[in-house]
């Protein structure tokens, strides 16, 4: 998509986040996208290292003229599962 | 005491081998069950789902689970569900399933649930074809639950569904976005069949705990809200139960 880093910069967070809510490189609907001085921040969690490396792949590739800061992690797993008595 | 452990929004994709099944070694363990409150997939492909399959296949205590958005994706869900059933797990939609733990009976309902917001900021089935198609999506899905429901006569219930039944566990989403996140009905019904749990996922950025309009637990599993692998809810006195029975 052409002049995407000249777009609104309130279009093109939409944008940003339809491609990573359809890319099957990531395909995650809840990652939060802000655009301002020329740079992408992103931010949110994702299921796997692969995914979140994708992420700045597919922002890269629909606005190469922006700066992206990649800020998602990947969600944590390692802890011991909690437990609760639900009364 | 039943030990239910919960976990939903696993995502599982190609690239997830290996990297759930350490996380559940010990289940057997500390947990009777296992609910899995969908988005089991990245994006709904049947292959995603064998990879997950294979990595509980080592899970040895019963698992149940209700499908979410993303396994619909690739319009195949009924191939997903066929592909975890194989795979040992109970699917349900609309429907429900029963399981003895130490002389407790226990039932389970579940469905997907989908969207429509909450009471005061809810969408109606009026106007546009597509309007109402999507509310009458929810309407349909929280009938058949609470009907599903309301045929168990187990002393334990408990409901699984992937959208939200309340807007307590979506603090931290964007208000604008609640309509999309889960719909007032799915709690309604459960309310007027009775429960003891609805665990649901989908929303990531919410809170873990809240409580239905008519006083049931809700608990959002969501693996990015709960920061672990699963977590465990203890139901019912510590007097009855495999727990108790030390099995």
């Amino acid at each position: 998509m052409p002049d995407e880093q000249d777009a609104d910069p309130r279009y093109l967070v939409a944008r940003i986040r339809e491609a990573l809510t359809k890319d099957p490189r990531v395909n995650e609907l809840s990652l939060e996208v802000s655009v301002s001085g020329g740079k992408v921040l992103i931010s949110g969690t994702v299921a796997t290292e692969e995914r979140r490396r994708a992420v700045a792949d597919v922002v890269g590739e629909l606005a190469p003229g922006l700066e992206v800061r990649n800020a998602t992690e990947v969600v944590t797993t390692s802890a011991a599962p909690h437990v609760e008595a639900v009364e | 005491m039943i030990r239910v452990a919960a976990v939903g929004d696993v995502h599982v994709g190609a690239d997830s081998v290996g990297t759930l099944r350490p996380s559940f070694d010990g289940i057997d363990g500390s947990a009777d069950l296992l609910l899995l409150a969908g988005d089991l997939t990245k994006w709904g492909d049947p292959a995603e789902a064998q990879v997950l399959a294979e990595e509980l296949s080592d899970v040895a205590i019963p698992i149940f689970a209700v499908l979410g958005n993303h396994d619909h994706h690739l319009d195949r869900p009924d191939q997903v569900r066929c592909v975890l059933e194989k795979g040992g797990m109970v699917v349900l939609e609309g429907e429900t399933a029963e399981v003895r733990i130490g002389g407790v009976s226990v039932g389970i309902a579940g469905a997907k649930g989908f969207g429509g917001g909450f009471t005061g900021s809810s969408g109606t089935d009026f106007g546009e074809p597509e309007m109402k198609s999507f509310i009458r999506h929810t309407q349909a899905i929280a009938g058949t639950l609470g009907s599903a429901l309301r045929t168990l006569r187990t002393e334990v219930r408990l409901v699984i569904m992937h959208y939200a039944p309340i807007k307590e566990t979506l603090r931290g989403e964007p208000p604008e976005i609640y309509p999309f996140l889960g719909s007032y009905l799915l709690a309604e019904a459960v309310d007027r069949a009775g429960a003891d749990l609805i665990v649901h996922g989908h929303a990531h950025r919410g809170v873990e705990k809240g409580m239905t309009p008519g006083g049931i637990q809700v608990r959002n599993v969501a693996q990015s809200v709960i920061g672990r692998p699963y977590n465990v809810y203890h139901l019912g006195p510590a007097d009855r139960g495999r727990a108790a029975a030390g099995a």
